[in-house]
């Protein structure tokens, strides 16, 4: 092929476009300090002229490719950072979870729950759940979730115990509030909340007394039965 | 479903009831009636339940009428329904009509449908439901 204007010919060594290939290649594999070594910087001829760009060109991407390593592996960093405290929320919410459902065996067939804190649904879920297996397992004749422990209550919270109090009739058992303090008191009736059927007590101790004292009215009757038949 | 069909003989003689071929046996304890319901509860057999037990509540003027559940996974709002006109009508009749043995889950999901289970009574266990069935008498 015969170059039209003969202005235009650039000659150069072979093995300095070789150099430069050799360069673009360590270049393509991140290795610039090798690649920039191998670029003439002079400006002696035309084709110093191309590698100087060329050494332009790589040098920033150099710089460009390293803060964004830089910032890749903080990124990282703060990422697993973040990661670890996520784990460690839900492996202190599981704790709670499991801390937030005591179910006590006061007397035979009492069942007691006492409830502190907030009571969302997932909560209120879990805690029927244990309370109905608890209640099945150990064939609790009443159940008495006690609410000492709770300052304020709204339409949802007042829902989620109803509800646990329906269930806990459903499978035969009775089912105790005690411990109402007053706010929460005021809070039910304002909203208009319907306790029928759920029993409420003073507290802990009134619930347990008048269960006992209707126990033993219960065997008395059934005595007295059993003694005339 | 055919595991407690040995169970049936206990219908005795009764007659004319579908539900005799449905694992269900009704029960006669003293002057109450036990259903111990062995088999998945559907629709027809509830409704063939419902019609044999009003049968049986006449036929040996039982005081109260205990439906053992225990062994029931799924009431769904239909049953549910069935099991309410059972109570109403038992008590029309001038008995109490008991549930016993409603597993957790299933009165768990019960709530959580909304479904009102009000016409009956319930009890934990057979001998709970004797037991105030005996008081009021």
């Amino acid at each position: 092929m015969q170059p039209e204007d003969p202005q235009t010919i650039v000659e150069f060594s072979h093995e300095r476009l070789e150099d430069l290939i050799q360069a673009l290649a360590y270049a393509a594999i991140d290795d610039f300090d090798a690649c920039m070594s191998l670029l003439r910087e002079d400006g002696s001829d035309t084709f110093a002229w191309l590698e100087a760009g060329f050494n332009d060109f790589l040098g920033q991407l150099k710089i460009i490719k390293a803060d964004l390593q830089g910032a890749l592996a903080r990124a990282e960093v703060s990422n697993r950072e973040l990661e670890a405290k996520l784990e460690t929320i839900e492996r202190q919410q599981a704790a709670i979870r499991e801390l937030s459902t005591p179910l006590i065996e006061v007397w035979s067939g009492v069942l007691c729950l006492p409830v502190v804190g907030i009571v969302d649904s997932q909560r209120s879920a879990e805690m029927t759940e244990s309370l109905l297996e608890a209640i099945v397992n150990k064939q609790a004749r009443i159940a008495i979730i006690d609410i000492t422990g709770i300052d304020a209550m709204d339409t949802k919270t007042a829902d989620h115990f109803i509800k646990m109090a329906k269930a806990v009739r459903l499978l035969g058992a009775d089912c105790t509030l005690s411990g109402i303090n007053p706010a929460i008191a005021q809070t039910l009736t304002h909203i208009g909340v319907d306790l029928t059927g759920v029993r409420t007590m003073r507290n802990l101790r009134d619930a347990l007394q008048t269960f006992l004292r209707e126990q033993s009215a219960i065997n008395l009757k059934i005595h007295a039965g059993q003694a005339q038949g | 479903m055919k595991r407690a069909s040995a169970s049936t003989g206990h219908m005795g003689s009764h007659n004319g009831t579908r539900a005799m071929d449905q694992n269900l046996a009704i029960i006669q304890i003293r002057n109450c009636l036990l259903v111990s319901i062995q088999a998945e509860l559907h629709d027809r057999l509830a409704l063939d339940l419902q019609e044999s037990l009003m049968e049986r509540v006449r036929a040996v003027d039982a005081k109260g009428v205990i439906l053992d559940v225990s062994a029931v996974e799924i009431i769904d709002s239909y049953i549910t329904r069935i099991l309410n006109d059972i109570g109403k009508s038992v008590r029309f009749m001038g008995a109490e009509c008991y549930i016993v043995g409603i597993r957790p889950a299933v009165a768990m999901t019960l709530i959580e449908m909304g479904v009102e289970l009000d016409s009956v009574s319930t009890a934990l266990n057979l001998d709970l439901a004797l037991e105030r069935l005996e008081l009021l008498q």
